[in-house]
């Protein structure tokens, strides 16, 4: 069986309303690791705020973690009461020097295309 | 626009696929797309054998093909991460995600690099280099085509349905090296032009699309380019409508394709004669809309002058600008467009349109008698 795609989301978009195991990619600075734990922390910048993302991991350890550096975390959305969403990394990489500004370019112009054809679809059918 | 919504529409016959680009190209799809795409049923990819006999048969599976939006693949493009590997005896399995679906691509072991032996080769000192540097080459295949969970690869190949389950037969692939993700992402801002461009436009087959109207537009598009053309070879400065009628090779050009559906409704020479003089007609409109031709009040109204030919009207425009430019208020920045207009207008033709001023002045002004110091202000010397 083959997983399903990870789909892009941008790091302030990863909150409670995602459901339980959806597969997603998004990406940030690894500003903390707890080797013990198998407990990592993405953070990014966006506008005034600071977003973490939680990821969990297991699944890619042992790997070289580099703080500070950019990652791009590929996994499955974990809730659990209380905490914010953990993202059970299957693929963890260092993307460091990656220009994330076009990478954000890029991701808007995937969905604003996957948009325009659903609207195209939906107003050729009715 | 999608597979689903044409899959109760026909196929286009095979006899017609390569005429459309697509099909002879490497198609760079969404892997959504791809798993979603339509199988040809006149020629389908599905092959549901045992793996024994898959791989006996693996060079004569290119068959399959599959249409996106009425487009016929037959080869497909792809770049993703690698979130899955199986290996088997001849291939390896990896599932390949591009973040809008995952699929298998089977990626054939090379027996070339696997199996066989340098050893054997004589060993002179010029060869000991060539096989030095073969090792160096089969080392550095090796790490290419040794693909782990979380590498990017690319993989072009054919498409095909094994147990239901759609999947690449890859006829290409590779590790791609993108420490800082910009291969992945060049990829995502390029496929939504080319769906654009290409993939999400019909295909057009000839015999189907081209309505009358379009066929009837393009047709005088193409006449007024050949009068043009032919005006200007000929160095022609008058003319009436029926001497272009008379001209063979524009003639010819204008009766346009007899087959198109727009002439079918008009049969017999008469009317085929009378749609002839109309195309020429619009065609001559063109020009005129362009400033190319024009008519003057004082000759026939049949007349039709060539602007780039006519002497005159070059020589008064020419005075014009010469004698204004003399004046003190034009002296430093020399006339403009509207004030050359009116006053040829007074002198020469009344009626003289905009376009046909604005064809003078272009010539005038290639053939350096006039320069232009701004936008719209020209000055002779």
């Amino acid at each position: 069986m083959l997983p399903s795609a990870g789909v892009y989301y941008f790091p302030w978009e990863i909150n409670s309303s995602i459901p339980e195991g959806e597969a997603l990619r998004t990406f940030g600075r690894l500003s903390c690791y707890d080797l013990s734990r198998s407990k990592a922390i993405l953070s990014t910048q966006h506008g005034s705020a600071q977003h973490h993302v939680h990821v969990n991991t297991a699944l890619v350890e042992p790997f070289e973690a580099q703080l500070g550096s950019l990652y791009v975390v590929l996994g499955e959305v974990e809730h659990r009461e209380g905490e914010s969403p953990v993202i059970k990394a299957r693929i963890l990489t260092c993307v460091e020097g990656m220009n994330v500004p076009l990478l954000e370019q890029a991701i808007q112009e995937q969905r604003k295309y996957f948009q325009e054809r659903q609207e195209r679809m939906e107003s050729g059918t009715s | 626009m999608q597979s689903e919504s044409k899959q109760d529409e026909e196929e286009i016959p095979s006899l017609l696929w390569g005429l459309d680009p697509v099909f002879s190209a490497f198609a760079r799809l969404y892997i959504k797309d791809i798993k979603e795409m339509r199988e040809s049923k006149q020629v389908p990819g599905t092959f549901d054998v045992e793996e024994k006999v898959l791989i006996l048969i693996k060079d004569v599976l290119c068959l399959g093909i599959f249409f996106y939006n009425g487009h016929p693949v037959r080869q497909v493009d792809v770049v993703g991460i690698v979130v899955q590997t199986k290996e088997r005896e001849a291939f390896h399995s990896y599932g390949v995600d591009d973040s809008t679906g995952v699929i298998n691509c089977i990626c054939w072991k090379n027996p070339m690099v696997a199996e066989r032996s340098l050893s054997d080769c004589p060993s002179t000192p010029s060869s000991l280099k060539v096989l030095e540097q073969m090792k160096k080459f089969q080392e550095m295949l090796s790490q290419k085509i040794k693909l782990e969970i979380g590498d990017v690869i690319r993989v072009r190949g054919y498409v095909r349905t094994f147990r239901q389950q759609r999947e690449i037969q890859s006829s290409c692939f590779y590790k791609v090296d993108d420490p800082v993700y910009d291969v992945q992402i060049s990829r995502m801002l390029e496929l939504p032009c080319l769906y654009r461009e290409v993939y999400d436009k019909p295909f057009q087959s000839p015999g189907t699309g081209q309505s009358g109207l379009e066929g009837l537009d393009f047709l005088i598009q193409t006449l007024h380019e050949k009068v043009r053309d032919f005006l200007l070879e000929n160095k022609i400065q008058t003319f009436y409508q029926q001497e272009l009628e008379a001209v063979h090779s524009l003639v010819s050009l204008a009766d346009g394709p007899k087959s198109s559906p727009s002439c079918q409704v008009n049969s017999g020479s008469e009317s085929s004669s009378k749609r002839i003089h109309s195309v020429f007609k619009e065609a001559i409109k063109k020009l005129q809309e362009k400033g190319m031709v024009f008519q003057k009040p004082s000759t026939s109204k049949d007349l039709y002058h060539v602007t780039d030919h006519d002497k005159e009207l070059l020589k008064v425009t020419l005075d014009v600008i010469k004698e204004d430019c003399r004046k003190p208020r034009h002296a430093e920045k020399g006339c403009h467009f509207l004030h050359v207009l009116s006053c040829v207008r007074q002198s020469y033709n009344p009626n003289l349109a905009e376009v046909v001023m604005q064809r003078v002045l272009e010539l005038l002004e290639s053939s350096s008698d006039i320069v232009s110091t701004m936008e719209g202000y020209y000055m002779a010397f």
